[in-house]
């Protein structure tokens, strides 16, 4: 095996990089706004970040909004998603099922509940000051902090109005907490 | 319908839309019947879980209310078949596994799953599921902490299940089942 020299490396990231940057068939970040931390996203999620200065993030798609915040003095995460307009109309007044599943150091986070309301409902969640993840004791605490980065994977599906199916939609977010 | 009817699905989001398999109807009358006979077959478990439901239900102010919230239990394993999961079965359930399918004022919001072989931290497994629902429903702090104002935060521990002031550890705390009790006894003290 030959080995690589310097430039020839330095040139293949550079060239992978670009290509990275600039594929949109690559970048699979959602369409629509970005949020004021959002990094661009190549992967199958949506990378968001928070950092003191700026504790807020968000990402606006055709599937919906996603809020979240960090609390760095009480170190806690909160976040909500809102169901895009076209979706509300969609739905009408057929309840939702709404669930999150939050991954933080590898773990599922234990706080795992399929909610069922109207498609106008703000679904909220948290990991508060003290968390636990699934399968530990009830009495077990785990917190965040900075350098945490918490996976939140979105999912909800309603049975459409007149017809004889269900609309799924899935949303998966990376939370980078700086 | 075919799936990704709506061509705009990619790894991060997406949506699909698939055949319904069943009717919410249908999964309402299942969930009633396993209730049922869970009850029936499953007293012991039953009756820890709706004893615990009583303590926390009585700390949210929620007991002289009887038809704001109401819990249906069935053993977790029969989840998949009256709420079916995205995609794969869930599977795994550990024995001790209990699912409450939560109603509010008759519509359910929540599904919630609690292990029974924590018997004194039933009431924080059940708190931690049902307060925010319940502070929403009634749109005030419940319970509310004597010293802030603020929502108590349930807390396990080892020996328990308490409510305790968010703002710290210390600050103000008391077993939950005993929180009108405490609170009376907070407010002697102070006057």
């Amino acid at each position: 095996m030959s080995e690589v020299r310097p430039f020839r490396r330095l040139i293949a990231v550079v060239v992978l990089s670009s290509v990275f940057l600039a594929s949109p068939a690559l970048a699979k970040g959602a369409p629509g706004g970005l949020g004021p931390t959002r990094v661009p996203s190549t992967t199958n999620f949506i990378y968001l970040e928070t950092r003191r200065q700026t504790p807020f993030a968000y990402d606006s798609s055709y599937v919906g909004l996603f809020q979240v915040q960090y609390n760095y003095a009480h170190p806690s995460m909160q976040w909500g998603f809102t169901i895009a307009k076209q979706w509300q109309i969609e739905s009408g007044q057929t309840p939702v099922r709404f669930e999150y599943h939050v991954y933080a150091r590898g773990k599922e986070v234990n706080n795992y509940r399929p909610h069922t309301e109207l498609a106008s409902y703000l679904f909220h969640s948290s990991i508060g000051a003290r968390f636990q993840f699934k399968g530990d004791a009830p009495w077990t605490y785990h917190s965040l902090r900075a350098g945490d980065t918490v996976d939140i994977i979105a999912r909800f599906a309603y049975t459409v109005p007149g017809a004889n199916s269900l609309h799924d939609f899935w949303a998966n977010y990376r939370v980078g907490v700086r | 319908m075919g799936e990704a009817q709506s061509g705009r699905a990619n790894a991060a989001i997406g949506d699909r839309y698939r055949t319904a398999t069943g009717s919410e109807g249908n999964q309402e009358e299942l969930v009633q019947h396993y209730a049922e006979q869970a009850r029936e077959q499953q007293a012991s478990p039953v009756h820890l879980l709706s004893d615990a439901m009583e303590v926390v239900a009585r700390d949210l102010g929620i007991d002289s209310e009887p038809d704001l919230i109401n819990v249906a239990w069935i053993p977790s394993f029969q989840l998949d078949e009256v709420d079916p999961p995205w995609g794969a079965r869930r599977g795994g359930r550990e024995e001790g596994s209990w699912a409450g399918i939560v109603y509010l004022r008759g519509r359910r919001v929540l599904i919630m799953e609690v292990d029974v072989s924590y018997i004194e931290q039933l009431p924080f497994f059940l708190a931690e599921s049902i307060q925010d629902a319940v502070i929403e429903e009634v749109r005030e702090a419940r319970p509310a902490c004597p010293l802030h104002g603020h929502p108590l935060r349930p807390v396990a521990t080892p020996s328990g299940s308490v409510w305790e002031c968010p703002d710290g550890e210390g600050l103000w705390s008391c077993p939950m089942g005993a929180y009108y009790r405490t609170v009376g006894q907070t407010s002697k003290e102070n006057s």
